[in-house]
């Protein structure tokens, strides 16, 4: 293994994270809270990417694990503790728990029937949030959640400045992550059962314990970003759990490019800014959406690290 | 006596209405090497993917050493000691030679989920890796993608893929089909030299290459089996010399 194969992610992280740093001693509320959003869909980007871009497993209701998280995290900042680590793992916890049981019934199925069912279960996640109003509030959501304490003397995430610093931190740990995981066997494994899982099959790879697993860990970081979106809005709404968000961020995996560790991260910047852009003079957003996606699959369809990759390639070639 | 590795006993599937097996039943020693012959549509493939846990059969039992591994899904007879191929070449494109001899080597290994260590990190895997790449003589194309390798060489790297685990029964589905005459002599080789207590099956359609690689011999037509013997009896069935080469009518 070569020095630069070896350093480039770690490399690449500490550089992001300093550099966000940095940029965040200068960024008004608005501008910090837009990188917010961004780093939150970063890493719910990066969970399905685990399981679409490693795994080849589209799953179009991840917007449910993500809403899990978030309206646990609310609820366990309402009822039970307003400790931040706490509900974090609870609500980590509980996203996975529900990913294990819908992983069930959506591992019985490849490629388009996948995305269907997954797309139905985040249907009825989402309508399980609209409609049990005892516990979500129903289409009010989820309200009067507040900043959570991180227990750890000197250090508050009560202001803007201290939560963006606790989001780019977050954001780091999740690149971090997926990069042990994707360099592990267990990573390298999901690669091969995308290309081919009867081989792998053959070769002594249980194929349906190891989408499982990518299924749950994937639900793990969704779960994680609900966590710091419920905690930075103050509320959660059903939307958090709809399919827009769901098709948002299987467009941030295809855009940026599934499979590789910066796609998803490039991928959410893009969407999520331009989102922020486009809401200034239109309400058609999903249009805009539409649009971009028809672009991706015409000009990138694996995606702008990819297509940057090809590019280096083809000018080192000639 | 040699005991048997692998034992069909009155196999048989359907699909729909069709069927494209019935009432096999095979008896391969250990260390035996068993080639399958039979025209297209025979049921030969459909055969291996029954021993193989590819496809389950409608009735009949698969034993694999005396165990009834008839239900067990392809993963778990890999562990008890069963390796294949497939006819079209499968093997991991986009993926390097060294990375493709690895997935073969890390199916059997018990870090095969770890999530934490590196999959390159240095270990008894990779030494594995190496020895193999070398005795297939791999070590100069490690680095090269398998979609840039010759399709002779994508071959011989299947084979070496289907040997990474020491498999005690190997499943050998047309290894030579597509190869040039030299290619061809080559793999006969490498079949050849595998350890004799290796227990080979091998669906092959080249009269030569069945000649020399095979112990015994099954004939399968329309799903049934015609005939298991001896390269002898082999030659001397009127239905084979028809079938394969072309004599009577």
């Amino acid at each position: 293994m070569t020095l630069s194969r070896f350093s480039s992610p770690w490399l690449a992280t500490a550089l992001g994270t300093a550099a966000l740093v940095v940029l965040g001693q200068g960024l008004s509320s608005y501008g910090a809270g837009l990188v917010i959003d961004c780093l939150v869909f970063a890493i719910l980007a990066l969970g399905l990417n685990l399981l679409l871009g490693y795994a080849g497993l589209p799953s179009l209701g991840h917007a449910a694990y993500f809403g899990v998280g978030a309206y646990t995290a609310g609820l366990v900042y309402l009822h039970v503790s307003t400790n931040f680590w706490l509900a974090a793992a609870v609500a980590i916890v509980a996203s996975m728990a529900v990913a294990a049981v819908y992983a069930l019934l959506a591992l019985r199925t490849t490629g388009v029937y996948f995305l269907i069912i997954t797309l139905a279960l985040g249907q009825i996640t989402w309508a399980a949030a609209f409609s049990w109003r005892s516990v979500t509030g129903g289409d009010d959501g989820l309200r009067g959640i507040g900043r959570p304490d991180l227990g750890l003397p000197g250090l508050s995430i009560a202001d803007t400045d201290g939560y963006y610093l606790l989001v780019v931190l977050a954001t780091a740990a999740a690149v971090c992550l997926m990069a042990i995981l994707a360099r592990s066997p267990f990573g390298h494994a999901l690669r091969g059962i995308q290309q081919n899982g009867q081989r792998m099959a053959a070769l002594g790879y249980n194929v349906w314990l190891y989408k499982y697993l990518a299924f749950i860990i994937s639900a793990g970081f969704a779960g994680f970003a609900g966590v710091l979106f419920a905690f930075y809005k103050g509320f959660v709404s059903p939307e958090s759990v709809g399919i827009v968000i769901s098709a948002e961020i299987t467009l941030m995996v295809i855009i940026g490019g599934a499979g590789t560790l910066a796609g998803p991260l490039l991928g959410a910047f893009i969407v999520m800014l331009l989102s922020h852009l486009v809401s200034g003079f239109t309400d058609r957003w999903i249009t805009w959406l539409g649009l971009l996606y028809v672009a991706a699959v015409l000009f990138a369809p694996r995606g702008i690290v990819a297509l940057a990759h090809d590019l280096v390639r083809t000018r080192r070639a000639s | 006596m040699r005991s048997a590795a692998v034992q069909l006993e009155g196999i048989g599937i359907s699909f729909g209405g069709l069927r494209a097996v019935s009432d096999v039943s095979i008896d391969i020693a250990v260390g035996e090497r068993r080639v399958l012959l039979g025209p297209n549509g025979a049921g030969k493939t459909t055969l291996f993917n029954m021993i193989g846990g590819q496809l389950t059969p409608t009735d009949g039992k698969v034993r694999l050493f005396g165990e009834d591994v008839t239900a067990l899904a392809p993963h778990r007879r890999a562990h008890k000691g069963l390796a294949r191929t497939f006819q079209i070449t499968s093997l991991f494109q986009d993926a390097s030679v060294e990375e493709n001899v690895h997935l073969a080597v890390r199916a059997l290994s018990s870090t095969r989920y770890g999530m934490m260590r590196g999959a390159a990190v240095p270990g008894p895997v990779w030494e594995r890796v190496r020895a193999l790449l070398d005795d297939w003589r791999f070590t100069s194309d490690r680095r090269t993608r398998v979609c840039d390798l010759s399709y002779g060489d994508q071959r011989k790297l299947e084979l070496a893929m289907a040997v990474a685990g020491e498999p005690r029964v190997l499943l050998l589905d047309e290894p030579t089909s597509g190869l040039s005459a030299m290619e061809t002599e080559s793999v006969v080789t490498l079949i050849k030299e595998l350890p004799s207590d290796v227990t080979v099956i091998v669906v092959e359609h080249d009269m030569d290459v069945a000649f020399e690689v095979a112990d015994r011999f099954t004939i399968l037509q329309n799903g049934q089996m015609i005939l298991t013997g001896t390269a002898e009896e082999v030659r001397n069935n009127a239905e084979i010399r028809r079938i394969y080469f072309g004599e009577g009518e």
